[in-house]
């Protein structure tokens, strides 16, 4: 057995694993509308170039609108605070 | 993105036979060098046996060992979030669909591979060490070079060629040890004596020593450029990924830094890893028997990406560093101009910050996976007990205070 004398701080590791569940949960946002843009723009892409663009022409396939926050509020990171 | 995966796919279509027909032939020349009527079809057929069961385990089975081989443990998400957290980002990112496993490899050396030869049977495995090293921004990285090799279907690339590889050098083994210790030497001298119609035999003879000394050697000269390629194409794709180059550069550097050695990578596994475990410092030149590039060198290029993130910045660097013109992305992947910007770090968050805990936390982690029981007593020391101790009270060695083992 070994024993160490570095008690650890609880309170201060609580936050540290809340900050980094507020982090990821930031980023996995951003990376599900980047997933999302990445195949918007290969699509776009496939119905501008040859050669599907000609099957593409055929049945008529729209380009795809990117996904993009207009409302700059809704961009903004919700504030935690612990009052 | 999506370009990539199938220039990929063809890639591992024209290995898998390329390298195929260079073991038949193998197979056909050293049979015929044994009996010239019909040898040459047992030697096919000895190939094509070999090369199946070869492929078929590697297949079904490839990744179980390499994991078993680098003792690596699948962990769940208490044992460490953030690597969970960071894996799932990058999972979404690449859009895959589902959840790579993770494991941690218990050793003290920062380190990374990745395996599975379909995205859905995939497996990341990182070292202790790496976890202690790296802030969130480089482990992102690291992750997403990792993704970035499941999500190309690199597995499956390197594993076939791989394999392929380990085919002909066991059959050009196997002849050339029967040519020293041989029954089949004198049987050769004794036909062609008898018969006296040497001539063929001896180009047979030429033929099959020259593939014996050549086909490993090609094989393996092809499968390191391979290898060196698809590891700036995972450096490439992890920077789309993460939208960050410098996340990566600054995990390449620090792990190319660390003195530490890998004790569980061997030859067959090295060429997986995110660095090479085996090549220690010095190694400046691009060598065309290295697995992996430079590290230099691969940093040298995410550092100098500087507008945008997309394939054509990376392939920009590259021929800005290397000074050359030498296509790294397949030029499908080259169409792929979409302007996106590199992002801002991120606050540094999480517990390895401070450099001074990371030796305990390294230590504390590679115990959690040893399973190692911590108790944390009152009077504030924390009693780490190891797995074989059976005995389900304990007292703690200051206080007098009597725990529970829990089993």
């Amino acid at each position: 057995m070994q024993v160490e004398n570095y008690p650890d701080l609880k309170a201060n590791q609580n936050f540290l694993a809340l900050q980094e569940e507020l982090t990821s949960t930031e980023n996995k946002i951003s990376f599900a509308r980047q997933a999302y843009n990445d195949q918007v723009l290969f699509y776009n892409n496939k119905i501008q170039m040859f050669p599907s663009n000609i099957i593409a022409g055929m049945f008529s396939f729209k380009e795809e609108e990117f996904f993009e926050v207009e409302d700059k509020t809704e961009k903004e990171v919700p504030k935690v605070s612990f009052n | 993105m999506w370009e990539l995966i199938q220039a990929n796919r063809r890639k591992s279509i024209f290995i898998f036979f390329g390298m195929g027909l260079l073991l038949l032939l193998i197979g056909y020349v050293f049979g015929s060098f044994y009996n010239p009527e019909s040898g040459g079809y047992i030697g096919l057929f000895f190939a094509i046996i070999l090369w199946t069961v070869l492929s078929t385990i590697s297949y079904f089975a490839g990744s179980k060992i390499i994991l078993g081989i680098s003792g690596a443990k699948e962990v769940t998400k208490e044992i460490h979030p953030q690597l969970f957290n960071v894996v799932e980002e990058m999972r979404i990112a690449a859009n895959l669909p589902n959840q790579p496993k993770i494991y941690i490899i218990s050793d003290a050396a920062p380190n990374a591979f990745a395996t599975g030869i379909k995205p859905e049977k995939s497996a990341i495995a990182v070292t202790a060490g790496l976890l202690g090293q790296l802030n969130r921004d480089e482990l992102q990285g690291v992750v997403a070079h990792e993704m970035s090799h499941i999500l190309n279907r690199d597995v499956l690339l390197m594993t076939f060629a791989g394999m392929m590889l380990g085919a002909i050098t066991l059959m050009a083994d196997i002849f050339t040890r029967s040519l020293w210790f041989g029954g089949s030497g004198s049987r050769y001298k004794s036909r062609s004596s008898n018969k006296g119609g040497g001539q063929g035999q001896i180009i047979i003879l030429v033929l099959a020593v020259v593939l014996a000394i050549l086909g490993p050697i090609m094989a393996q000269l092809l499968y390191f450029a391979i290898s060196r390629k698809r590891e700036y194409l995972a450096d490439a794709s992890a920077v789309r990924l993460t939208r960050y180059p410098e996340g990566l550069a600054s995990a390449l550097e620090k792990i190319s830094a660390s003195h530490l050695d890998l004790k569980t990578a061997n030859k067959v596994t090295a060429p997986m890893y995110i660095i090479n475990p085996l090549k220690k410092k010095g190694m400046q030149i691009a060598d065309i028997t290295s697995t992996h590039p430079p590290i230099t060198e691969r940093i040298r290029i995410l550092r100098a990406i500087s507008q945008g993130v997309d394939y054509s910045n990376y392939q920009a660097a590259f021929n800005q560093i290397k000074g050359t013109r030498s296509p790294v992305i397949p030029i499908s992947g080259l169409s792929d101009k979409s302007n996106l910007s590199v992002r801002k770090p991120e606050s540094s968050v999480g517990l390895n910050d401070e450099t001074l805990n990371t030796k305990r936390e390294v230590g504390d982690l590679m115990m959690k996976l040893n399973e190692y029981k911590f108790i944390n007593c009152t009077c504030g020391l924390k009693l780490k007990i190891p797995p074989q101790f059976n005995n389900d009270k304990i007292t703690c060695p200051r206080c007098g205070r009597i725990h529970t083992v829990s089993l």
